[in-house]
C-alpha cells in the first residue's frame, strides 16, 4: 500500500513554519540596513529558501508516495525521555546536581532495558558523585547544589 | 556481603551531600567557596584577569574561587545572573565598562550601573588610534586627508564598544566622516589594518603595541587624559583640541544589597593582593597592567561612565 | 641549524618534557569530556603555567593545545560525543565504525591522522612561516566570504542522494548561526526577547544534541519498552587495527587534509572545527566510495581528524610573524612571549632566533610524545565498546549534561542541547543529513559578515568580489563545484 503519509505531513509542516518565520523575521530585528542588507535580511532569504526546497519535498512526497517504512514503532520511550530530561534539568536547581542526577541516571538505565536492580543501583549512585568530584574538586567548576543549602 | 553493599551506597550518598553542606553567615565570611561571573568568553582578556584575580584572592580568603564564563548580550546575560544572584558575597561579577556601563545604555537588560557596588577596579587602559605605518604620519595629516575624502577611509571596531565609541566621538569633533566596518572582536581589525583592509583602528595599547614597536603600525592619539608612559610620542586627543577622552576598565563588583562586612573583606583582600608585586608581575606575564583603584573610587566611576558615554552615544 | 641542537638539549630536560606531558594527558581529558574544550583548559591551567619558566609554561599550553583538540576524537568515536566541536566531523564516521566493530580501527587512524596533520603543520611553521603569512594577511573581507561560499558548497556535496534534505539542513544551520546578536550592528534579532538567545545558541550545545543526546533518543525508541537486553547491545569487539590497504585507503587523505588545515589555520578567526568539517567534505569529493560517507568511512576519519590537528600548528604563524594572534590560546601565548622580551613579527626569527627554535622543537616533541601517549592509551580507551549501552548511554547523557552545565553554568544551555537532541533524532528518522546543518552553523557568520563588511568597504559595490583575484578564484571555484555536484546529481537521478 503506498500513502503521502509521514514525509508529506514533515514538508507540509516545514513549508508552513519557514513561511511564518520569514513574516516574523523583520519584527524580530531591531538592527537597520547598509546598502540594502540588514540583520533581518540573511534570515528571512533563509527562511524562503527552506520553504522553497520544502514546497519540492512536499510535491515529491505526493506524486512519488512510498511504502512506510517498516512496521510503526511506538514512541512513547522518546515522549518520556524528553519529559524526563526537562523534569531533570527543571529539578537540578531545586533538588541539587547529585540528587538530580542520581534519579536521572537511575531512570535512563531503566528506560534502556536495565533490569537488574543492583546495576541500577550502583550506577545512580557511582556516577553522579564519580563525576561531583571530578568537577568540583578537580576542575573547581561548581555545580548546582540543593535549594535547602 | 549485604552489608558492605550498605556501606558502599551509605558512603556515596553521604560523600556528595556532605560537599554542599555549608553554613551562611557574615561572621564566618567567607565560609564556602566563592564564584567569580565572568560575563565574556574563556581565555579572553577579561577572563585571564579574572582567573588571576580568583586564584590570588582564594589563598588570602582560605576558600575555592570558581570562575564561570556566562556569555552572551554584550556581556548582559552574566552581568544579570550576578545580579539575581542571592545578595551574600558568594557570587562576585569580574566586571568592564562594556557589560557593566555601555550594555545597559543601549537598552533594557534588567539592571543598571549602579545596581553593583565596586570591590575594585583592577585593570583600565589606554585606547589608541592606530593606523599601518605607511599611511599618515600624525592626526593631522589624516584629518587633512579625510576633509577631502569625507566616507573614503574606515576603521573597524566591535559596534558599541568603547574604542568605536571614541573613534566616533573624535570623527564628530574633528568634523571629518570616517566609515566603521563593524568587526566581530579586537583582533581583527589590528589584522585588518596590517593586511590593508582597513585604515585605521581604535584599540587598546597593549594589542597593538607589540606592532608599533615592530614598525609595522602607529599610533595616531590617544583616548587618554595624559599621553600614556608606554607610547611617550603618541598626543592625547585633547592636546589637538578634541575632548574625547574613554578608558575600559575592569574590575571586580557586588549586587547592592550584599552585606557591608562582607564588601569590607573583600575590597580587602583585594586591595592586598592588586598591590602584591609576584601578582603585578603575573597579570603583566598575561599581557596586561594592573591599574588599581579602591571600592568606592571604582563605584565611582559606574555613574560617571554610565552618563558620559550616555550622552556620546546619541 | 646551529640553534637545533641547544634548542633540542632545553626542550629534552625532563621539566619541560614532564610538564608537556602533563598538559597532552589534561588536554586529552579535557578535550574527550563533552563541554570542557581547549580554551576553557587554558584558561585554567593558566596560573600553573605562568609559576613556571617561560619555555616550560609555552610548553605545557602546547601540550594542552595538541592533547585537547586530539582528545575529542575519542570520545566522538567511542561514545558518539564529540568532546570538541572540531570532534563533531570525526563522530560522522567514527561512531558508525564503533558500532560495525571497528572501534580500534577508527582510533588508531584517528590518531595517526592527528599525529600526522599535526606534524606537518609543525614542519609548515617551521620551514613557511613567512610566505604562509603573507597570504593569510591578503584575507579580508570579500575573500572571507568566497572562501566560506566555496566551503559552502560542500553542503551539496554532502547531500548528493538526498540533495533536498541536504539543503534544507544546510539551509537550517545558517539560519540557526544567525540567533543572537547581529554582530554588524550588535542588535538582537530572533531572540524573542529572551535574554539567554541573545548570546546565540552555544555550537557545543548543538553538536552535542545533536550527536549524544540524539543517540540517546535513538536508543529509548529502539528499545521500546522491551526491558531484556536483546535490543541495541553494543557490538562487544573492538575489532582489528590497521592493515595495510587501510593505510593505503588513509594516508592519501591525511596528506591531502593537512595542507588544507595548515592554510585555515593560518587565516585568523576560522579554527579548528572549519578545517575539520571542510576536509570531510573534500575528502568524500575525492572518495572512490563516497557512498560511505556517514555509514563509516574511514577516509572520513582520517580527513576530519589529520585537518583538525594540521591547525595547531599554523595557528602560530600569524602569531610569530605578525604578531596577530588567530585564537584564544595563541592570545595567550602571545603574552607569555612579550614577557620573555620577544617581538614577534619577521624580526623575531634573527633577534630571538634561539628561543624560536626551543619552541619549533617543543612543537614537534610534543606531536611525538601524543602519538606516545595516544598510542599506550588506545587499549585502555577501547575498553569503552564492552559496555553495553544500557548501562553506558545513561553515563553519556549524565557525563553531557554536566559538561555543559559545566562550560557555562546555564540551565537555558541544557534545554537548548536537549531541543537539539530531539532535533538531530527527528532529522535522523525522517532522512536528514547532519553535517550539512553543521557545516552551515559554523560558516554562516564568516559568510554573511564578510559580506556586509565586504560592502561598507566597497560602498556597496559588488565588484570588489571580482577585482580581487582570491575572491574571485574561490567564488569561480564554488561556481565549479555547484555545476560538477548537479551534473552528477542529474546522472544519478537518470540511472
Amino acid at each position: 500500500m503506498k500513502r503521502p503519509g509521514e514525509e508529506a505531513g514533515l514538508a507540509a509542516i516545514l513549508l508552513a513554519a519557514s513561511l511564518v518565520l520569514a513574516a516574523i523575521t523583520p519584527f524580530q530585528v531591531t538592527g537597520g540596513e547598509i546598502w540594502g542588507i540588514g540583520s533581518a535580511t540573511l534570515p528571512i532569504a533563509l527562511a524562503l529558501a527552506i520553504a522553497l526546497l520544502a514546497a519540492w519535498l512536499l510535491v515529491d512526497a505526493l506524486r512519488n508516495p512510498r511504502p512506510a517504512e517498516g512496521p510503526r514503532q511506538r514512541a512513547w520511550p522518546v515522549l518520556v525521555m524528553t519529559v524526563g530530561l526537562a523534569v531533570y534539568i527543571a529539578a537540578l536547581p531545586w533538588l541539587g546536581f547529585y540528587l538530580s542526577t542520581v534519579l536521572l541516571v537511575g531512570g535512563l538505565a531503566r528506560l534502556f532495558g536495565e533490569g537488574r536492580i543492583l546495576i541500577i543501583l550502583v550506577l545512580a549512585l557511582a556516577v553522579p558523585a564519580v563525576l561531583l568530584v571530578f568537577f568540583e574538586r578537580f576542575m573547581i567548576i561548581f555545580l548546582p547544589a540543593a535549594a535547602w543549602n | 556481603m549485604k552489608t558492605t553493599r550498605r556501606i558502599l551506597i551509605g558512603a556515596l550518598l553521604a560523600l556528595p551531600l556532605a560537599t554542599h553542606a555549608f553554613t551562611v553567615s557574615a561572621q564566618q565570611y567567607p565560609a564556602k567557596p566563592i564564584t567569580f561571573i565572568v560575563p565574556w568568553p574563556a581565555g579572553g582578556t577579561t577572563d585571564i584577569i579574572g582567573r588571576l584575580l580568583g586564584e590570588a584572592m582564594s589563598k588570602e580568603l582560605g576558600q575555592p574561587v570558581a570562575v564561570v564564563n556566562r556569555v552572551g548580550g554584550g556581556g548582559a546575560v552574566g552581568t544579570k545572573a550576578a545580579f539575581d544572584a542571592p545578595k551574600d558575597g558568594y557570587t562576585v561579577l569580574v566586571t568592564t565598562s562594556g557589560n557593566h556601563v555601555l550594555t545597559p545604555i543601549k537598552g533594557n537588560v534588567g539592571y543598571q550601573p549602579d545596581d553593583f557596588i565596586g570591590i575594585g577596579q583592577i585593570s583600565s587602559r589606554t585606547l589608541i588610534l592606530a593606523t599601518k605605518s605607511d599611511r599618515w604620519k600624525s592626526a593631522r595629516e589624516l584629518i587633512a586627508d579625510a576633509k577631502a575624502n569625507p566616507g573614503k577611509f574606515t576603521f573597524g571596531a566591535v559596534p558599541n564598544v568603547l574604542p568605536f565609541l571614541v573613534a566616533s566621538g573624535f570623527a564628530r569633533a574633528a568634523d571629518i566622516k570616517l566609515t566603521h566596518v563593524p568587526q566581530t572582536g579586537g583582533a581583527p581589525g589590528v589584522t585588518g589594518v596590517l593586511g590593508g583592509h582597513l585604515d585605521l583602528v581604535p584599540e587598546s595599547l597593549e594589542s597593538v603595541q607589540q606592532h608599533l614597536k615592530s614598525g609595522a603600525m602607529r599610533g595616531l592619539l590617544v583616548f587618554n587624559e595624559a599621553r600614556d608612559p608606554a607610547a611617550p610620542d603618541v598626543p592625547t586627543a585633547k592636546e589637538l583640541g578634541f575632548d574625547v577622552v574613554g578608558n575600559p576598565w575592569t574590575g571586580l563588583a557586588v549586587a547592592k544589597g550584599t552585606p557591608e562586612p562582607i564588601v569590607a573583606r573583600l575590597r580587602d583582600v583585594m586591595a592586598k593582593v592588586a598591590k602584591d608585586p609576584a601578582f603585578v608581575a603575573t597579570v603583566e606575564r598575561s599581557g596586561a597592567s594592573v591599574e588599581y583603584l579602591d571600592g568606592p573610587a571604582f563605584t565611582a566611576l559606574f555613574s560617571r561612565d554610565f552618563e558620559k558615554f550616555k550622552a556620546a552615544s546619541q | 641549524m646551529e640553534l637545533i641542537l641547544p634548542a633540542i638539549g632545553e626542550v629534552m630536560q625532563p621539566i619541560n618534557l614532564a610538564v608537556m606531558t602533563i598538559g597532552l594527558i589534561i588536554g586529552m581529558a579535557i578535550g574527550a569530556i563533552p563541554g570542557l574544550n581547549v580554551p576553557l583548559a587554558v584558561a585554567i591551567s593558566l596560573p600553573i603555567t605562568f609559576h613556571l619558566a617561560p619555555l616550560a609554561g609555552i610548553a605545557m599550553l602546547v601540550g594542552i593545545y595538541k592533547g585537547g583538540t586530539y582528545g575529542g576524537s575519542i570520545s566522538a568515536i567511542l561514545i558518539n560525543v564529540p568532546g570538541t566541536p572540531a570532534a563533531g566531523a570525526t563522530a560522522l564516521d567514527g561512531y558508525a565504525l564503533t558500532q560495525q566493530g571497528h572501534a580500534s580501527k577508527a582510533l588508531r587512524v584517528a590518531l595517526y591522522s592527528s599525529f600526522t596533520g599535526g606534524l606537518i603543520s609543525d614542519l609548515s611553521l617551521i620551514m613557511f612561516a613567512i610566505p604562509v603569512a603573507m597570504l593569510a594577511l591578503k584575507i579580508g573581507p570579500a575573500e572571507n566570504f568566497a572562501l566560506g561560499i566555496l566551503a559552502l558548497t560542500l553542503i551539496g556535496v554532502l547531500s548528493e542522494g538526498n540533495m533536498v534534505k541536504g539543503l534544507i539542513a544546510g539551509a537550517f544551520g545558517i539560519l540557526l548561526s544567525t540567533v543572537g546578536l547581529d554582530p554588524l550592528n550588535g542588535e538582537t534579532r530572533l531572540t524573542f526577547g529572551l535574554l539567554d538567545l541573545s548570546g546565540g545558541f552555544q555550537f557545543i550545545s548543538l553538536i552535542i544534541g545533536v550527536f549524544a543526546i540524539a543517540e540517546a533518543f535513538a536508543l529509548a525508541h529502539a528499545t521500546a519498552g522491551r526491558l531484556v537486553a536483546s535490543v541495541g547491545q553494543r557490538v562487544s569487539a573492538a575489532g582489528k587495527g590497521m592493515s595495510a590497504a587501510d593505510w593505503r585507503l588513509c594516508l592519501p587523505v591525511m596528506l591531502r587534509a593537512a595542507p588544507v588545515g595548515v592554510f585555515i589555520g593560518a587565516v585568523p578567526g576560522l579554527g579548528s572545527a572549519i578545517s575539520a568539517f571542510i576536509n570531510y567534505g573534500i575528502a568524500r569529493n575525492f572518495s572512490r566510495e563516497p557512498e560511505k560517507f556517514g555509514k563509516g568511512s574511514l577516509e572520513g576519519v582520517a580527513a576530519a581528524e589529520s585537518g583538525n590537528n594540521a591547525v595547531c600548528g599554523s595557528t602560530f604563524i600569524p602569531l610569530l610573524t605578525l604578531g596577530i594572534p588567530g585564537d584564544t590560546i595563541t592570545a595567550i601565548m602571545l603574552g607569555a612571549f612579550m614577557v620573555h622580551g620577544l617581538i614577534p613579527g619577521p624580526a623575531l626569527f634573527t633577534a630571538n632566533a634561539d628561543f624560536v627554535a626551543a619552541f619549533f622543537v617543543a612543537m614537534l616533541v610534543s606531536s611525538i610524545l601524543m602519538l606516545a601517549i595516544g598510542r599506550l592509551g588506545l587499549p585502555l580507551f577501547v575498553q569503552a565498546v564492552r559496555i553495553p549501552n544500557k548501562v553506558l548511554f545513561p553515563i553519556v547523557v549524565a557525563l553531557c549534561m554536566t559538561g555543559v552545565y559545566a562550560s557555562s553554568s546555564s540551565y537555558f544551555d541544557l534545554y537548548v542541547m536537549l531541543g537539539f537532541g530531539l532535533l538531530g533524532y527527528g532529522m535522523k528518522r525522517f532522512g536528514f543529513p547532519v553535517a550539512p546543518l553543521l557545516i552551515g552553523f559554523i560558516l554562516g557568520p564568516i559568510v554573511e559578515v564578510g559580506l556586509r563588511q565586504s560592502l561598507i568597504i566597497s560602498r556597496g559595490s559588488l565588484e570588489i568580489f571580482v577585482t580581487r583575484p582570491i575572491a574571485l578564484i574561490c567564488l569561480l571555484l564554488a561556481a565549479m563545484v555547484v555545476t560538477w555536484v548537479a551534473i552528477r546529481q542529474n546522472r544519478g537521478i537518470k540511472s
